[in-house]
């Protein structure tokens, strides 16, 4: 395992390393005793202890459900880090590891939400016995108008494409706007809407000296946060994910709901959750997603025909109330 | 069955996705894009963790730690490698042009009838010197790279202060020695010339014991001045031989397979690549010693010795660097053939490429070689064709001598010990045959005898090599098969 005592380290080391051992530690400071049936963490990091603790001493059920593996996103954060020091990248690495499978012994439950997750989860020894894969749900009720949108053939514009995700490396949306350049040769009135937030500002700024450099300022627009995303769906619109890393992500289902012709990449759980229902590019190849756009903004039959699969299989596998049920089943076997 | 995991096409390491542990490796491997079925496509294995394992099972990640250094060199070299194969080849090729100007500078000396005065005979060594250190410190720098991180500064700290310090007390020796024994001796010069070369080779193989090669060489100097310098040649060489021998095996006895997997701790790549380095001078210079004892000039060598020596020992340098360059694709070749081997035990393809490495490696060498030798043998300007036949004759000789060595080191790798005896009386074999061919002609029978020597000994390794090789071919064709049958 780690080698932690091979590297000396400084005293500013050692004093960060008491700093984020009190932030470890932080979830000890609450009240122990929850006034629950069960405890349920949402993340296998240290407020894991609390679980632990009310397991050990007051005999309640812990349940643990991963949305992303948390061992696996650290040690990526870790190894991205220009603060941390060669000693605290090996500390950290070590608590982080000791933390998750603390978290893996200890829980009656582990709920991947998806089988790529539970590969993670199965290598770093959580039983078998104790994995549940419980994939996230959407709501499919039919008070939403927009569920019943048809496809309007004279008032929708297939020269647009949506991408929903937030500035960030693992989201490559670089790939996004390349794929753009290319696409823009054959169809120069492309556009590629750009929703979600700025997580890494220097990221944004390369991004958008990208945009400038390939003179897609009119290609390439980005609408930060939006309330009514749903507006900007219609139906058979082409729906874009350039991602590397997911876990099970919910942009993809909404677009899924939303009736959009997705393509993307197979990272993570993408493969589970859309199924035949997409079209899929290579990682971190913009041909391979221009090909792909450029298909189905050429294909207008196509492209309804993988919305409306996507939307049938969103509602039929990935319901709101089929997820709640599993919970409540898995609450009730505890 | 697995594909091949072939690290030079995949670019695993430059990518920079290889980390010193597990977890960290296959983290790096997903987040760069590889997800199972890319990972199942492109390497065979069934997932990121399959493969994560491998790689540290074989070894094929580099040690979690780097030395660290503050000096510029290391930093440099660290920083980038394209800056310093810029810097390698422009180094190469400054000092390639500057050994040309030597050469032709020493032929037309020698040509024009003059003989060399003490200063330019110095400056001769001098530079000749500063290559032959250059090029031993760029290969080591070179080898000690592993999967794109450098080994820092490996021997940096230390080549300058003793090999200045050797070099200039030599020297200093040497034209004492000049001046009060031999004033008009080209041969203190090329002596000196060979001591510092033993010196500089005895430092990177033998640190330890440095003070040993310093009380050899202060010895033979001291005798040098009393003794004729043919025999001290010899002695000097054999000694030097003897002990780089010593250390070779020694090595070789302690870790039987490490000699080229281009590893971090040990010295052993860099013994391997001057110890060919270091035969095929020492080769060289028996020859010459046999030749000249045979051909009888040792009472009229004021005149021999430019024409003869001149030509031999300032156009033996291409020639080490050919040898150089016989090291270097070694190296490569094992390097890549350990790394097929680890990776994919079970896979016919590992063959192929074993073979294919092998031709490419051998044929480049020799066109090299080949290319060299014929080059210098036009350049020198002899009227006396006898001189450039023994040349060439010596030459080629040695290459079949050094390729056969290769061969040698490639039966080792597959278990050669029965074979070995076959190799050396293949070699005797030939020597004998060769110089029965020519036992009228003394100086004729010891080329060709080393000629045909060496291709004998040659043909026999490749033989048994290529006996060996079948034999492995089949093993891998039978663990591919049994496990389907």
């Amino acid at each position: 395992m780690i080698d932690v005592v091979s590297c000396k380290p400084s005293l500013f080391d050692l004093r960060q390393f008491l700093v984020i051992l009190s932030l470890f530690l932080y979830p000890l400071s609450f009240e122990t005793e929850f006034k629950t049936d069960i405890f349920h963490s949402s993340v296998a990091s240290s407020f894991g202890l609390l679980g632990v603790i009310n397991k050990i001493i007051y005999g309640k059920p812990f349940v643990l459900s991963e949305h992303g593996v948390y061992l696996r996103e650290q040690y990526y954060f870790i190894k991205q880090s220009r603060v941390l020091t060669k000693f605290l990248k090996k500390f950290l690495r070590l608590l982080i590891y000791r933390f998750v499978i603390l978290n893996y012994n200890f829980a009656d439950k582990i709920i991947p939400v998806c089988l790529f997750n539970k590969r993670w989860e199965q290598y770093l020894g959580a039983k078998d016995d104790k994995l549940q894969v419980i994939y996230n749900g959407i709501n499919d009720s039919s008070e939403f108008e927009f569920l019943k949108q048809e496809y309007v053939k004279e008032k929708t514009s297939f020269n647009d494409i949506i991408l929903v995700g937030a500035f960030y490396p693992f989201k490559d949306i670089e790939t996004a706007i390349r794929a753009v350049a290319i696409v823009k040769k054959q169809v120069p009135n492309i556009r590629l809407y750009i929703f979600g937030p700025i997580k890494d500002k220097d990221y944004f700024s390369y991004c958008l000296r990208l945009i400038k450099n390939l003179s897609l300022k009119n290609n390439v627009i980005y609408r930060g946060v939006v309330k009514d995303l749903q507006n900007y769906f219609k139906v058979g619109g082409v729906f874009l994910s350039t991602s590397v890393s997911e876990g099970f992500p919910y942009s993809i289902l909404e677009a899924m709901l939303y009736k959009q012709a997705i393509v993307s990449t197979s990272a993570g759980g993408i493969p589970e959750l859309l199924g035949d229902c997409g079209l899929y590019v290579e990682m971190k190849n913009p041909n391979s997603v221009a090909k792909a756009c450029l298909k189905l903004l050429h294909n207008q039959s196509l492209r309804i025909e993988l919305g409306w699969r996507a939307h049938q299989r969103a509602v039929e596998r990935f319901s709101l109330s089929r997820m709640l049920k599993s919970y409540e089943y898995l609450y009730n076997s505890l | 069955m697995r594909k091949i995991l072939n690290f030079n096409n995949i670019k695993l390491s430059e990518k920079k996705l290889i980390a010193p542990y597990i977890l960290d490796t296959a983290v790096n491997l997903e987040f760069a894009g590889y997800n199972d079925q890319q990972i199942k496509k492109e390497f065979g294995f069934s997932n990121v963790f399959e493969l994560s394992y491998f790689i540290h099972q074989y070894r094929l990640c580099p040690k979690p730690f780097l030395v660290k250094s503050n000096k510029w060199q290391d930093k440099f070299l660290a920083s980038d490698s394209i800056r310093l194969k810029i810097f390698e080849w422009f180094y190469f090729g400054l000092a390639n042009s500057l050994l040309a100007l030597v050469i032709f500078f020493t032929l037309w000396f020698t040509e024009s009838g003059h003989i060399l005065k003490p200063i330019e005979g110095l400056i001769i060594v001098l530079l000749s010197h500063i290559f032959a250190s250059s090029w031993a410190r760029i290969l080591i720098v070179k080898f000690s790279f592993y999967n794109d991180r450098p080994i820092a500064g490996y021997g940096e700290k230390t080549i300058n202060q003793y090999y200045l310090r050797g070099l200039f007390g030599i020297i200093t020796a040497g034209i004492i020695l000049f001046f009060l024994f031999s004033r008009d001796n080209i041969f203190t010069l090329v002596f000196i010339d060979i001591s510092l070369f033993w010196l500089n080779i005895g430092y990177f193989v033998a640190f330890r014991q440095l003070p040993i090669y310093l009380i050899t060489l202060g010895s033979i100097l001291f005798l040098g001045s009393i003794y004729d310098p043919f025999v001290l040649f010899g002695v000097f060489n054999g000694v030097m031989i003897f002990y780089i021998w010593l250390k070779y095996l020694i090595n070789l006895a302690r870790e039987p397979f490490s000699v080229y997997s281009n590893s971090f701790s040990n010295n052993s790549l860099n013994l391997f690549s001057l110890f060919f380095f270091a035969i095929n001078y020492g080769f060289l210079l028996l020859i010459d010693v046999i030749v000249l004892f045979f051909y009888g000039q040792f009472d009229t060598y004021d005149i021999f010795i430019h024409q003869y020596l001149a030509h031999k020992y300032f156009g033996i340098f291409p020639l080490l660097l050919s040898a150089g360059l016989i090291e270097a694709f070694g190296v490569y070749f094992f390097s890549k053939i350990i790394r097929l081997e680890r990776v994919i035990k079970e896979s016919t393809v590992m063959f192929n490429e074993i073979i294919k490495n092998y031709i490419q490696t051998i044929s480049i060498f020799s066109m090299l070689h080949f290319g060299v030798t014929i080059l210098v043998s036009f350049i020198i300007p002899l009227s006396n064709g006898y001189f450039k036949e023994v040349y060439i004759s010596s030459t080629i000789g040695v290459m079949f001598l050094l390729l056969s060595l290769f061969n040698l080191n490639i039966l080792h790798y597959l278990g050669w010990r029965k074979d070995l005896w076959f190799g050396i009386v293949s070699l005797f074999v030939g020597y004998v045959y060769g110089s029965l061919m020519f036992y009228n002609v003394a100086a004729y029978a010891v080329v060709y005898g080393f000629l045909m020597a060496g291709i004998v000994f040659f043909v026999t390794t490749m033989a048994l090599l290529l006996k060996k090789a079948l034999r492995y071919s089949y093993l891998v064709y039978l663990t591919s098969v049994l496990p389907k049958l």
